[in-house]
């Protein structure tokens, strides 16, 4: 798109006037100067033209978009031209929140350099959703006329609830970390036994202090342990639930679901639409607040398939504001 | 060179520039002139000295009153115009604005202010020096609106850093000024183009003039003997005569004469014409006048005329013209047969002639007789009282003479060969001027000659009358035209011959005339006046007519170039056909796919996004042949970012492997295609093909 600047406009019309006056006097003058005008024009499209040629922009996307956190994003604005340097580009991209739009400007870019723009963007809503898109711009060279580029990368993007700093009571008991040593050899943290080290066994488990002082290879057997499984069970909000308040205890499943599994609980979400299983890496939780970020208010409550066994089980009724609760 | 000295520099020289132009116009006195330029040089300092000055801005502010007291005062008395009036308040405003240079807006307004001097100067001027002015102007401007620009940009989207930005930022260097440099050069081509493009419509009027120059010129409306002198040294050109074959025609002419007016009554002092009516000239076309009818058998001569505004409403040409053809709205014709406007142009003008200037064979005009008719006699025998010496001379030379011909060219070649001719002429005050100069001194310039000559065949019964006009002039061998100056003023004699009409003669010793005016000007000087010629007529007096002819010789060349293009095609192609063996043919068809695929490689190198979209193609093609081929092509692209897949890794692995990074969405999107062709055994519908060439474009685009 190219739309003149009040300076363009200003111009236009002094091309226009020129134009005007030496079409009435016939003067050749008069017409060297309207050429000189015209010429200039064109001059600006060529100008403008180069200076956004062969640039191009390479966006990074952060690994989770949460609704209402400022996201940063990241640019690479590069000069691909061999020779020609870029003059005053202008990068933006508007804000999903309103407001005003992340604007940067670059005076110079060499040819074949590299710019790179940090810049924060906030999605109020939770959900799929795409980018805006970056706008390139540029009113080199004299300020006549602004080009603007159409809008590149509208990269869709899933942006979670929001998680949030849990207050003391907001977690239910059965969240709270602990770990079940078992009696028998595993794979958990604590020491379960010391023997003589055999061929195939992992040498990572040597314990060096006691294979110097015995003067034989002694191996570490480790106790087996139990993470803590919880089930969090989400329930269809009642008819007429206020959306804030469903969104309110999406935010607070979110920050649950985070805040278990960095505790190193095995997580499994439960909802109408079905189960994520046991899991108590990052991953799993992507899984999670994608299963989160996806969910949509039905009309009516349905009812939530069984959860896997063992374990317990928090529920969280949407929209109804009791918060977690520890259930059956 | 740092950023805010080149701007400043650049602004400073465009000032400049715009009083230049102003100073081709007479709209600013001289001192008027200097008094701007002074005060354009000692702004440069104005900042410092803000600082010191106490009251700086309020001083500003009573000059500006004083000065637009005198603005109303110049507008209503003072200056010579309105545009004059104008022009200095442009120039008082362009020193206000210096004197208080403080943001990128004044600059701009200087810009402007510096627009309008140009635009005002081209309106009262037509001199070749605009030219330099405006092609600096057009280099200055791009200078300054580009530097300007990046500055403004600057200072509003980085308003706390923009000054280190500016000056840390190598923005003027030498490769920036060699760019913008080749720009202005490419933008004044575009100019030129643009300018010989626009229609003209209606006729090329003249721009307003400061008034008519005064009569400088050697050439006069009335011949006064005696009063003739200095201004035959002038070297200043007064017009200049091309010929439509480049001047092939002028060696057929030797003796080539641009005629003025001629004077039919003498009072024994001056010559002058007794008739001053004037009939308008019968226009043919709508710029063409028909002047006389065409004489068969005789050459005609093509011409331009492009004559400065010398004071006078004649207009110059050789003699017999045939027709003449001006955009002026009117031509008349006096008793004498002069073509002269209406008013005396106030500027140059430019006309184009037909002429038959050869005259009728020495045997017609032998056979012509005496049956001169009444009107002929009564105006062209007509003396006043002569003193005797001047009649017996002139029955000595013709006495004898088998026709009026031959008693011309006797007395032609006797005052030819007998008096001498000089410029340094002293008044005998007492004595008759002519008696003077045919029996005392024996010594005129060309007006004593051709008065004499006009004299003596009157007074032996012949009809004759003096011709004002100018010599033929300097052949100018760059600009192919004849340079016609003040000192090639000259008169000479025509003679009526019943059924001949007026033939020329010229008593005045040539070889002496031609060196005491023509001098051999350089060669510089011809390229320069050569300019100057160009300038006129491709610039100044450019019309639509000129347009018609650029526009027929394109087409015509354009067709030159179609016809010989065809007849080489059809040339070839009958010798292939006729000989040509079928290893050459082979030969050329591969010479021709091998510069075919050059072609394209070379393309593809120079563009990548051709080459894309090539690769693009070709995977939309191959998408619907191996139902996997899409895959691979993303797998491809994978590797080269880094992402090789690992041979361990089911599709679907990979994909989720790479959750997080840019690329995930679209692998995941092409994993679960490739998924339902490679098991599902079903081939991609037409949109899921397009679908799978988006996502690999939006691929290769990260």
């Amino acid at each position: 798109v190219i739309r003149p600047t009040r300076e363009g406009l200003w111009f236009l019309v002094a091309t226009f006037a020129v134009g005007l006056a030496a079409t009435n006097t016939g003067n050749n003058l008069l017409y060297l100067i309207l050429a000189m005008l015209l010429a200039l024009l064109i001059i600006s499209g060529l100008l403008s033209e180069q200076t956004m040629r062969r640039v191009s922009l390479r966006r990074e996307l952060p690994r989770r978009v949460f609704a209402g956190v400022p996201a940063t994003l990241a640019v690479t604005l590069q000069n691909g031209k061999a020779r020609a340097a870029s003059y005053g580009l202008h990068l933006s991209e508007a804000e999903p929140a309103g407001g005003p739009p992340a604007r940067h400007f670059l005076l110079r870019l060499p040819a074949q350099a590299r710019e790179r723009w940090e810049y924060r963007l906030t999605f109020p809503r939770r959900g799929p959703q795409a980018l805006p898109g970056l706008v390139l711009w540029t009113r080199v060279p004299f300020g006549l006329f602004e080009k603007i580029g159409r809008p590149v990368h509208r990269d869709p993007v899933l942006v979670y609830p929001r998680v949030r700093a849990l207050r003391p009571g907001e977690v239910p008991m059965v969240l709270q970390p602990g770990w079940r040593e078992r009696d028998r050899r595993g794979h958990g943290a604590s020491l379960y036994n010391l023997r003589p080290y055999r061929a195939g066994d992992d040498p990572r488990l040597i314990h060096w202090r006691t294979s110097a002082r015995m003067g034989d290879l002694m191996l570490k057997e480790l106790a087996e342990e139990d993470r803590p499984r919880v089930c969090l069970l989400l329930h269809d909000p009642a008819p007429g639930s206020a959306a804030e308040r469903v969104e309110a205890d999406l935010s607070l499943a979110a920050s649950l679901a985070a805040w278990a599994i960095r505790s190193g609980v095995a997580l499994e979400l439960v909802t109408a639409e079905g189960r994520t299983g046991q899991g108590d890496d990052e991953a799993h939780l992507d899984r999670i607040l994608t299963r989160l970020a996806v969910y949509a208010v039905p009309p009516a409550p349905r009812g939530l398939p069984a959860p896997t066994a063992g374990g317990r089980a928090v529920r969280i009724t949407l929209g109804a504001g009791r918060g977690a609760e520890a259930a059956g | 060179m740092a950023f805010p000295l080149f701007l400043k520099l650049s602004v400073y020289l465009l000032v400049l520039d715009g009083l230049a132009a102003l100073a081709l116009t007479d709209t600013v006195s001289p001192i008027g002139l200097a008094g701007a330029v002074a005060a354009v040089g000692l702004s440069w300092e104005a900042e410092r000295l803000r600082g010191r000055v106490r009251d700086y801005r309020r001083l500003w502010d009573v000059l500006t009153v004083i000065f637009l007291a005198y603005a109303v005062l110049d507008l209503a008395v003072l200056a010579e115009s309105f545009v004059a009036a104008i022009v200095h308040l442009l120039l008082f405003l362009e020193v206000y604005k210096l004197w208080n240079l403080e943001t990128g807006r004044d600059l701009l307004d200087l810009l402007v202010l510096t627009f309008l001097q140009l635009l005002a100067a081209s309106t009262m001027t037509v001199s070749f020096a605009f030219l330099p002015i405006f092609c600096l102007y057009m280099l200055l401007a791009m200078w300054t609106l580009i530097l300007l620009h990046l500055r403004q940009e600057t200072e509003a989207a980085l308003p706390d850093r923009s000054q280190a930005i500016l000056a840390e930022t190598r923005l003027v260097t030498a490769r920036f000024l060699a760019t913008t440099g080749g720009t202005a050069a490419v933008s004044l081509l575009l100019t030129v183009l643009i300018f010989l493009a626009i229609p003209r419509i209606g006729r090329s009027y003249l721009p307003f003039q400061n008034p008519a120059a005064p009569l400088t010129t050697g050439f006069s409306e009335r011949v006064e003997l005696g009063a003739y002198g200095s201004l035959q040294q002038d070297a200043t050109i007064v017009m200049r005569v091309s010929f439509a074959d480049s001047g092939a025609s002028r060696g057929r002419v030797p003796a080539l004469s641009w005629r003025g007016v001629a004077f039919d009554h003498f009072d024994g002092r001056a010559w002058s014409q007794s008739d001053p009516g004037r009939t308008p000239v019968r226009r043919l076309r709508s710029d063409a006048f028909l002047v006389e009818a065409f004489r068969p058998g005789k050459p005609m001569l093509a011409y331009e005329v492009f004559l400065e505004p010398i004071g006078t409403e004649v207009l110059f040409a050789a003699p017999r013209v045939l027709t003449l053809q001006t955009a002026l709205p009117a031509v008349t014709m006096d008793a004498a047969g002069g073509l002269l406007l209406l008013a005396p142009p106030g500027s140059r003008i430019r006309y184009g002639v037909v002429s038959q200037p050869e005259p009728p064979p020495p045997a017609q005009l032998r056979g012509a007789g005496q049956g001169y008719p009444p009107a002929i006699r009564a105006r062209y025998l007509q003396l006043p009282d002569l003193p005797p010496a001047v009649h017996e001379m002139a029955w000595a030379l013709t006495r004898g003479a088998p026709s009026p011909y031959d008693a011309a060219r006797r007395v032609e070649e006797h005052l030819a060969a007998t008096l001498r001719y000089s410029l340094d002429l002293a008044p005998a005050p007492g004595r008759d001027p002519l008696e003077e100069f045919l029996a005392g001194r024996q010594a005129g310039n060309c007006e004593y000659f051709a008065a004499g000559m006009a004299v003596l065949l009157r007074a032996a019964g012949i009809p004759a009358r003096v011709v004002n006009g100018f010599q033929r002039g300097e052949w100018n061998e760059v600009g192919q035209y004849f340079a016609v100056r003040q000192r090639d003023a000259h008169s000479w004699v025509e003679v009526y011959f019943p059924g001949a009409g007026w033939v020329g003669f010229d008593p005045t010793p040539r070889a002496a005339f031609e060196s005491s005016r023509f001098g051999a000007s350089g060669r510089v000087q011809q390229y320069f006046d050569a300019l100057r010629m160009r300038w006129n007529r491709y610039v100044v007096d450019y019309n639509v007519g000129d347009q018609a002819g650029v526009a027929m010789r394109l087409r015509q060349q354009s067709l030159t170039v179609r016809r010989s293009l065809q007849f080489g095609w059809e040339a070839g192609w009958a010798r292939l056909r006729a000989g040509a063996s079928r290893g050459r043919h082979l030969l050329a068809a591969a010479a021709a796919l091998a510069a075919l695929g050059l072609a394209g490689y070379w393309l593809a190198r120079r563009r990548p996004a051709i080459a894309e979209g090539a690769r693009l193609w070709l995977l939309w093609a191959t998408a619907q042949l191996p139902p996997v081929a899409f895959y691979e092509r993303m797998l491809r692209l994978l590797a080269r970012r880094g992402h090789a897949r690992p041979p361990s890794l089911t599709a679907r692995e990979f994909a989720d492997g790479l959750a997080g990074q840019p690329v995930y969405e679209p692998v995941r999107e092409l994993t679960a295609l490739y998924e339902r062709v490679r098991f599902g055994g079903e081939p991609l519908a037409p949109g899921e093909v397009h679908r799978a060439a988006e996502l690999l474009r939006q691929l290769a685009a990260r």
